[in-house]
């Protein structure tokens, strides 16, 4: 009988082939271009929740028949051998890559039985309540009460992408265990450095011991080598009470971004094998695949519980749960998840962006409490619309809540609000934002031309004639010669922005204030004296300024001491702001860019 | 007798820092170090607020220096009522400002923390368990306040946002700070988390945990406030530890409140640019402005300059000056408060009268005027009366005999040029008029000489003020950009623009009147005649129907700028209470530090006066400091200098000291050597030598030698 995800004992090193089609749940299966295979495939496909599952291929569907399900022959029938399938079908795949071992049914599985046998009858209750608690997971969260029911279990790896209701079932089908374990979670996120891990789980497990140790501040082991045979302790206390003890890591892929991470991570995955305690049982939960994690040999792997990402109708199904105005909600849902969850399929982010959207399709409506009919809906979508194309876009970028005073004008200036928002998206908006003093914009007007134009051509667009002249001697040039200049310019827009070191800077800077020193004069007149110096003197504190762009990430500056100033700099921002930037001091901007 | 004991101090004034650099290099040197010293103990300090300069006629008899030391008293005691009045006027503005701002954001804490306790109310237990709470919440957010400080540069905002913290915690939040160095990548998110747990908690565990946090949260003195962390330079952070940090707290955002608040000084761009779009999915974003500089700088121009709050005023040329390093180069408030504070300071420092000042801040300034006026001495008395705006022949109000009559009038007039001011601004402002620029012109001396031809102001009526490129109108640009907003106003803005102006007008009362005069026959006769003409006003209103009171507002406005609106430089007497000396301001806040230095190393003798030098002349001699001789032989080059070259010059110098004869042997090195040897060594020479080069590097006059010309260096600065 093929029982898709019994707990298995496998160790990599052992080399067999695959004899059963319950063969070690290996799970290589990369989920990601299969769900790729079923998003194009979702399209034709009724949208029944199962059935928009992965599209069984043929071998899978002969599996499935061919594996009786033994339990729960109702609904979740299809998900079931869905999930086995899974288990089962990379590991043909992967036989000649990586031949696991024959599994060897554990001793510990006639523990397991009974307690899923247990399962069976009492459907109804607790297990009835934790499937209710998590829509569209309820394959996942058998798995789980499976995997960890018996506290002698093996460790057991949660993953899927971000926002799949991991941590959630986990923790739900932990709370569903009997006795109640005792859980001890590492929410490897929050937790700084390898040191605050250690100490946040020996704290919890000093504090079970609360007896015993009188909560002596004990040291906080620095190496991983004083961690293990402290855990080790401490679990061991614990146990000795009679408890088990659940182990949790969430997070996981968040280590591997540590210093000297991928040790800890081996360590961690290492120690079932380290502890040896059979009460002990170790979860890890991670965003990562496991394929992540195969850097250790020799040891035990994990159970996989993949958590794929949720379908339009599951996420439905979630945003529905708790509506006051389900009819409402849902008439809201059917017009705008589908463009939204072409973007995204993240349940958080389309939370995040239906609640203002939601605002929105309300506002024409007094009570929210009426049932809305045809017509009252095509009205509602009528005046949903614009803002969802705006929500569409944005939702790749941040979606920056307005002030007080713009969300009032939005409310009563209706679309005129929006095609504001259009406006200051596409940059229409002339207008720099924010308060900059002259020099500072002509020097960061002259770093952008010294971090855009090629150096050798400073002398011709900065020369006594402008531009102009160089242009035209550029004309005569040959096609051949043309085509080199022309490639060379591609591969300038190509790099980005250049570097350039101070004395170019300051070059240019003098170049173009001298030019505009005119203009400003003229504006002017009237104080001579003022006016001449005032512009003369821009040069004095132009260091200052200097250090004001670099500090507000205008421009970056690389490699420099103190005395020598020899470092380079590069100007970080984008030709909108510098067209706006040159507005703002009527400075001719384009003359002085470089075009091909 | 004014000129030259003003005239000394400036001077010193000017190169104060640069002479103590030298000073301090003179130190260890030669043999003028002494003498270096007591010169620079007689040089007055123009920093102190009351330099010794009157002093300087020491003759005179003891009872007159007496009188000098009492008068410098009152001078010092006038400077700091008189700019402690102007500081505590300016925090009040400033505070005024920010107050609309910091209410925002505590409303906006207040909200935000409603919202997140009506989603759950989690009990301390809860919070305490290590694992997250189960709820029904898809999507967790910490709450963000981007407050947009619309400066790019950021020394006005620390104060701000200091305040703005001391607000919010007055209010009962937790607050905690963290600035830019502690988001670096150099103490990474664990020293983040320390800072917080510092900053919040009494007892910080060994390791840095939020957990921490949470059990500190649960106790419950602090349970029922959010905790606030204050960022205040977006921009500078380390955009990964930032990140990181958000993301950690997004694991406890539900367990415990906390908000951030942090400050850009440039576009919302900043945090799109420095966050990973995973961090800031994570944020609840709200922004909040701050008003604009400019916007500071008018309420601040308003309440210290135009309403003359402490009696102390600048002149024309002075707030251009300030105007332009606004605009041009700083655009910080801080620095134009320190630039006024320095003019304050430089004013009672050198006028001799200005302690009268203080008469504006007195109850009854009238008699304080007489009583000081009466002890004062013959000669300062005389010098009242010398003052060059009493002495002025084209004057269009002649000084009476009587100094405390003066003044008074003199205070009169300031009153009513400020109040037309406002008027004018008042008008101004809904044509776009900044203050700062009106306030400009209406100080100009010269516009007052002007005005009195008619014809300009004619040109201006017929065209509507758009010749700002003439050379007459760009005197009054401003100003007739005021009349004409008022010509042109419509109804309901022109009501209440006479509201304000029977505000400013209150204390003349013939101008009062008229006003009032203008708002009855508004009221009466208007109002129903905008509501008739509602519908056809681009027609008619504009065009027709709103000439007679539109154009009565702009001839009374008009009639009142040319009556009342009296530069302050016109009248007598008003080098008491105007700083005028632009020229102290820019050396100050402009400076070229490097220019200064420059010039102190290569005429150092002048300010040495020693004896040893002096008598060379143009000559350089070895008794000067090492680095002097080095920057006078590097004058003779061009932008770069052998370095073999001017060694051996070095040398010839310092050895020529002994034997006056050989200076012509300078060429010749290998006589110079033999020469040489006995007098000072040649490791101390190139000690000596190496030092000086290593001075004039860190002064900034020349950069050390590139890889690829191992013996040149170069010249960074250049003339004399």
């Amino acid at each position: 009988m093929s029982q898709p995800v019994t707990p298995r004992r496998t160790t990599r090193a052992s080399t067999s082939a695959p004899d059963s089609p319950s063969s070690p749940p290996k799970s290589r299966s990369k989920p990601s271009p299969r769900r790729q295979l079923l998003a194009a495939a979702a399209p034709d496909s009724p949208s029944s929740p199962p059935k928009s599952r992965p599209k069984p291929s043929p071998r899978r569907q002969l599996l499935a028949a061919a594996a009786p399900v033994p339990d729960s022959p109702s609904s979740p029938t299809k998900s079931r051998p869905k999930s086995s399938h899974k288990r089962q079908l990379p590991t043909a795949a992967a036989v000649p890559e990586s031949p696991s071992s024959p599994t060897k049914p554990r001793p510990k599985s006639s523990h397991k039985r009974p307690p899923h046998a247990a399962d069976e009858p009492t459907d109804d209750n607790p297990l009835a309540a934790l499937l209710e608690s998590l829509p569209g997971r309820r394959a996942q969260a058998r798995d789980l009460l499976r995997l960890l029911a018996p506290a002698p279990a093996l460790p057991v790896l949660l993953h899927g992408g971000a926002a799949t209701g991991k941590t959630r079932a986990l923790l739900l089908a932990l709370r569903h265990l009997r006795p109640t374990p005792r859980l001890v979670y590492a929410a490897l996120r929050s937790l700084p450095s390898p040191r605050a891990l250690f100490a946040s789980i020996l704290a919890q497990l000093r504090a079970a011991l609360s007896s015993s140790s009188t909560s002596s501040r004990q040291r906080v082991p620095d190496k991983p080598s004083d961690f293990v045979p402290a855990l080790r302790d401490a679990l061991a206390g614990v146990v000795s009470q009679g408890e088990n003890v659940y182990l949790v890591f969430d997070n996981l892929e968040v280590v591997r971004g540590w210093d000297k991470g991928g040790q800890l991570v081996s360590l961690l995955l290492r120690l079932h094998d380290l502890l040896r305690l059979p009460q002990v049982v170790l979860v890890y939960v991670s965003s990562a695949a496991p394929d992540a994690y195969y850097t250790m040999t020799g040891s035990v792997e994990p159970n996989h519980v993949y958590f794929p990402d949720y379908t339009v109708d599951e996420v439905h199904g979630i945003l529905m749960r708790g509506q006051p105005n389900p009819k409402l909600y849902s008439s809201f849902l059917g017009v705008v998840l589908k463009p939204l969850f072409r973007v995204t399929r993240r349940v958080d982010e389309l939370a995040a962006v239906l609640e203002p959207l939601f605002r929105r399709y309300c506002e024409p409506l007094g009570s929210l409490n009426g049932v809305p009919d045809e017509a009252i809906r095509r009205r509602l979508f009528e005046h949903l619309q614009p803002h969802l194309t705006v929500a569409l876009n944005e939702t790749f970028s941040v979606p920056i809540r307005a002030s007080l005073d713009d969300c009032k004008d939005g409310i009563s200036g209706g679309k005129g609000s929006v095609k504001r928002q259009f406006g200051g998206r596409d940059g229409l908006s002339s207008e720099l934002e924010f308060h900059m003093s002259v020099s500072a914009k002509y020097l960061l007007l002259s770093a952008f031309l010294a971090s855009r134009n090629p150096a050798t051509l400073d002398a011709a667009l900065f020369d006594a004639t402008g531009g102009t002249d160089s242009r035209n001697r550029k004309r005569k040039s040959s096609q051949a010669s043309i085509d080199r200049k022309d490639t060379m310019a591609e591969e300038l827009l190509m790099k980005g922005p250049g570097t350039f070191p101070l004395e170019r800077l300051l070059a240019i800077f003098q170049c173009i204030t001298s030019v505009s020193e005119d203009m400003l004069d003229e504006v002017e007149c009237e104080d001579t004296i003022m006016g001449g110096s005032g512009m003369n003197a821009l040069m004095s504190d132009v260091l200052l300024q200097l250090s004001t762009l670099c500090n507000s990430n205008f421009l970056s500056k690389s490699r420099s001491c103190p005395l020598e100033g020899s470092g380079r700099y590069r100007s970080n921002i984008d030709e909108d702001l510098a067209l706006k930037v040159a507005r703002s001091v009527s400075f001719p901007l384009s003359k002085y860019m470089y075009r091909r | 007798m004014t000129e030259p004991s003003r005239e000394a101090p400036l001077t010193a004034a000017h190169n104060i820092e640069p002479f103590f650099v030298l000073h301090k290099a003179a130190a260890g040197a030669s043999l003028t170090t002494s003498r270096a010293r007591r010169r620079v103990d007689k040089i007055p300090q123009p920093s102190s607020p009351s330099p010794k300069s009157p002093k300087r006629p020491r003759d005179e008899d003891g009872d007159d220096e007496g009188d000098m030391e009492l008068y410098e008293q009152l001078r010092l005691e006038a400077f700091h009522r008189t700019w402690s009045k102007i500081q505590s006027t300016i925090n009040e503005v400033l505070r005024g400002i920010n107050l609309k701002l910091f209410d925002q954001v505590l409303r906006w804490v207040q909200e935000s923390f409603s919202t997140v306790r009506s989603v759950i109310r989690p009990c301390p237990a809860e919070i305490q368990q290590p694992y997250p709470l189960l709820t029904d919440v898809i999507c967790r957010k910490i709450p963000t306040a981007f407050v947009l400080t619309k400066n790019a540069e950021f020394v006005d905002d620390v104060t701000t946002f200091r305040d703005l913290s001391d607000h919010l915690e007055s209010n009962g939040c937790h607050l905690a700070k963290l600035s830019s160095t502690e988001l670096s990548a150099k103490y990474g998110v664990a020293g983040c988390l320390k800072s917080l747990l510092r900053q919040l908690l009494s007892d910080v565990p060994d390791v840095a945990d939020v957990s921490a946090l949470a059990s500190w949260y649960c106790r419950a003195k602090n349970y029922d406030q959010p905790i606030i962390i204050v960022i205040d330079d977006l921009e500078q952070c380390s955009g990964d530890v930032l990140g990181e940090l958000v993301m950690t707290l997004t694991e406890w955002v539900i367990k415990i409140p906390i908000f951030f608040v942090m400050g850009i000084a440039t576009t919302l761009d900043a945090p799109r640019k420095l966050l990973s779009s995973e961090a800031l999915q994570q944020l609840d974003p709200c922004q909040l402005t701050m008003g604009s500089p400019s916007d500071r700088m008018n309420a601040l121009v308003e309440a210290i300059l135009v309403k003359p709050c402490a009696g102390f005023c600048i002149s024309h040329e002075v707030a251009v000056f300030l105007k332009n390093y606004f605009f041009r180069h700083d655009g910080t408030i801080t620095s134009f408060i320190s630039a006024l504070k320095l003019a304050c300071s430089k004013h009672f420092s050198v006028e001799p009268l200005s302690f009268l000042c203080m008469g504006t801040l007195e109850e009854d300034c009238e008699n304080f005027w007489r009583d000081k006026f009466d002890a004062m001495p013959e000669a300062m008395q005389k010098q009242a009366f010398g003052l060059p705006s009493c002495t002025r022949e084209n004057n269009s109000i002649k000084p009476g005999n009587n100094l405390v009559e003066g003044l008074s009038a003199l205070m009169k007039l300031q009153r009513d040029w400020s109040s037309v001011l406002s008027c004018l601004y008042e008008a101004g402002r809904h044509g776009k008029v900044q203050l700062l620029d009106i306030f400009c012109e209406a100080i100009n001396p010269d516009l007052r000489t002007k005005k009195d031809s008619n014809i300009e102001l004619l040109m201006s009526k017929v065209t509507s003020g758009n010749l700002p490129s003439g050379n007459s109108g760009a005197g009054r640009r401003f100003l007739a950009q005021a009349l004409d907003t008022v010509r042109y106003m419509p109804m309901e803005t022109l009501f209440r623009v006479l509201k304000v102006w029977s505000i400013h007008s209150e204390g003349m009362n013939e101008i009062n009147d008229k006003v009032k005069e203008l708002q009855s026959t508004t009221t009466s006769a208007d109002c129903m005649r905008i509501t008739k003409d509602k519908w056809t006003r681009s027609t008619n209103s504009t065009a027709n129907g709103a000439v007679p009171l539109n154009e009565k507002a702009t001839m009374l406005l008009d009639d009142i700028t040319r009556k009342f609106l009296v530069p302050v430089e016109c009248l007598p007497f008003h080098e008491i209470i105007c700083f005028k000396n632009v020229g102290v301001l820019q050396s100050a806040l402009i400076g070229n530090p490097r220019r200064m230095v420059q010039l102190d190393l290569l005429k150092s003798q002048s300010r040495l006066k020693c004896s040893c030098c002096s008598r060379n002349g143009i000559a350089v001699s070895a008794s000067l400091h090492d680095t002097s001789i080095m920057c006078n032989l590097a004058q003779e080059y061009g932008d770069v200098i052998n370095l073999q070259d001017w060694y051996l010059s070095f040398d010839g110098i310092i050895n020529n000291t002994n034997s006056k004869g050989k200076r012509k042997l300078i060429g010749s090195p290998s006589k110079k050597k033999s020469k040489a040897a006995p007098q000072e060594s040649e490791a101390m020479i190139q000690a000596r030598f190496c030092r000086a080069v290593t001075e004039l590097q860190i002064t900034g006059l020349l950069r050390m030698p590139s890889k690829r010309r191992p013996d040149l260096v170069q010249r960074v600065a250049f003339g004399p």
